[in-house]
């Protein structure tokens, strides 16, 4: 009968977070554990659906200034060696705006429904870059590695250019560093059709749109790469005064966020409870995660765990709500070169959410059951 | 013609994450027709029911997971589900933001089974 059939507490979903069924964030469970699972995992393509690249006719083609251009079938790939990473990365859009910016992003008519959950960790497994880099010999004029995606069709926002390809380009240091991967497993399963299904690039500590899904080539460049996921998008605009008009967004930077309570979650006065959260900073290392249970008046020190490979570190504090009522948590990370989040929204002159890395009010009610 | 006024419309406070109001129903002159809004806060969840008659929810604002029957579905603003009649349904906030909907009976006697 329908009834006894109707799952009264489903599983969580991913969250679809724009008109048009591309992109998902996670829900905030799915934060909650160390290592995302592949169905919770967020989502963030330009356009609908996926390319569908057939693995058996599938081909890399790494060129430009190289000695040894060449063309890999994914079996080629397959039969080189294998590494196998860690790797924490968010989208560059992840994390609530401030009401006072809300404005802002009202008007670009994108409502914000992802909390923290454009984010994940996950362990990956492929081939060292540098691997096919090598077997090609990159030319000494070489300056930057290009990485065209199979994905195509006319820019999400604007709807110009009306065709683009997504493109993206590393510097030659980052493309050659050993743990920069072309990733074909996600947490021991070939790479889902929307992650990249059968190969994506995998760039450890920077922000998401790096890694670029359904990689088909590689093109070895004796310039700066001027394309338009370049240089139109991924960038906040610099404050008056500033030498250059945009940062470019790279390397994640210093963040930290609550999983635990998950918001709404109800918490007993009186009684331990265990916040916990995540912790990450790019590349560096993360030597503290304070948190404040009295909206960032004071600070306390969190139990740290340290991360493996690329991933994010998980922290907790037990904390012994005093009594009944509403509260404001907050975490604050500081990573291994002393930078710290800022306590306020870091993109005042634009007011777009790339690389928001601010100190988070996490509100939670305290109240006996 | 009857206006109504959403700002003047009491919000009711149901349970801890749940509140509505109602839009449209017979004390507005409503013949044929219920609608009410619907707020669902993260960490909320309505009770398993069920209707004689259709039931649609069109998000309104942030994200909705949905039972209906044997199918379970998350859904964002822009989208209308429609619980068909007689079938349980029940709506589960485990996203990061609160959820407003506008849930549309066509009926103004709004009959409801509660199943949990």
């Amino acid at each position: 009968m329908a009834i006894t059939q109707t799952p009264v507490t489903p599983q969580p979903q991913l969250i679809p977070t724009n008109l048009g069924a591309r992109s998902f964030a996670a829900p905030p469970v799915a934060l909650q554990q160390h290592i995302v699972p592949n169905e919770l995992f967020f989502v963030r393509n330009h356009w609908k659906g996926t390319p569908g690249l057939d693995p058996t006719t599938y081909r890399l083609t790494v060129e430009g200034e190289v000695e040894r251009p060449c063309s890999m079938s994914f079996a080629d790939i397959l039969q080189l060696p294998r590494k196998v990473l860690q790797v924490t990365f968010e989208c560059c859009g992840n994390g609530p705006v401030p009401s006072y910016w809300d404005k802002q992003i009202r008007l670009n008519n994108v409502e914000k429904v992802t909390g923290h959950g454009i984010m994940g960790n996950a362990e990956w497994a492929g081939v060292p870059l540098v691997m096919l880099l090598e077997r090609a010999g990159v030319k000494a004029s070489a300056v930057q590695v290009v990485f065209t995606g199979a994905d195509h069709g006319p820019d999400e926002v604007a709807g110009v250019p009306q065709e683009i390809t997504y493109e993206r380009a590393l510097p030659l240091a980052k493309a050659l560093h050993p743990d920069t991967l072309l990733a074909y497993e996600m947490n021991g399963a070939p790479l889902p059709a929307l992650h990249g299904f059968p190969l994506r690039l995998l760039v450890p500590g920077w922000y998401g749109m790096t890694s670029i899904k359904w990689l088909v080539g590689i093109r070895v460049i004796d310039h700066v790469f001027k394309g338009f996921y370049q240089t139109d998008r991924y960038m906040v605009q610099n404050g008056p005064g500033a030498k250059e008009f945009y940062t470019y967004l790279t390397e994640m930077k210093v963040k930290s966020i609550i999983t635990n309570p998950a918001p709404g979650e109800v918490i007993v006065p009186g009684q331990p409870y265990r916040v916990a959260g995540a912790a990450w900073s790019g590349e560096r290392e993360i030597v503290r995660v304070e948190v404040s249970t009295d909206g960032g008046q004071t600070w306390q020190p969190t139990q740290l765990t340290p991360r493996i490979d690329y991933s994010w570190y998980r922290w907790e504090y037990l904390w012994t709500p005093p009594a009944a009522g509403k509260y404001v948590l907050m975490s604050r990370a500081t990573n291994n070169q002393g930078e710290t989040q800022p306590v306020e929204f870091p993109n005042r002159w634009d007011g777009h959410p790339y690389g928001n890395n601010m100190i988070f009010p996490h509100p939670v009610t305290v109240r006996a059951c | 013609m009857p206006i109504i006024d959403h700002s003047t419309q009491r919000r009711v406070v149901c349970d801890d994450f749940i509140s509505e109001r109602a839009l449209v129903t017979h004390e507005h002159g409503a013949t044929s027709l219920t609608i009410r809004e619907l707020l669902i806060e993260p960490g909320g969840s309505s009770r398993l029911c069920s209707h004689p008659t259709d039931v649609a929810v069109l998000v309104q604002e942030g994200s909705i997971q949905m039972v209906v029957g044997e199918e379970v579905q998350t859904v964002r603003s822009g989208y209308t589900l429609l619980a068909p009649p007689h079938v349980p349904y029940k709506l589960i906030n485990n996203t990061w933001v609160a959820a407003r909907m506008l849930v549309i009976s066509p009926t103004n006697d709004v009959q409801t089974d509660y199943l949990e």
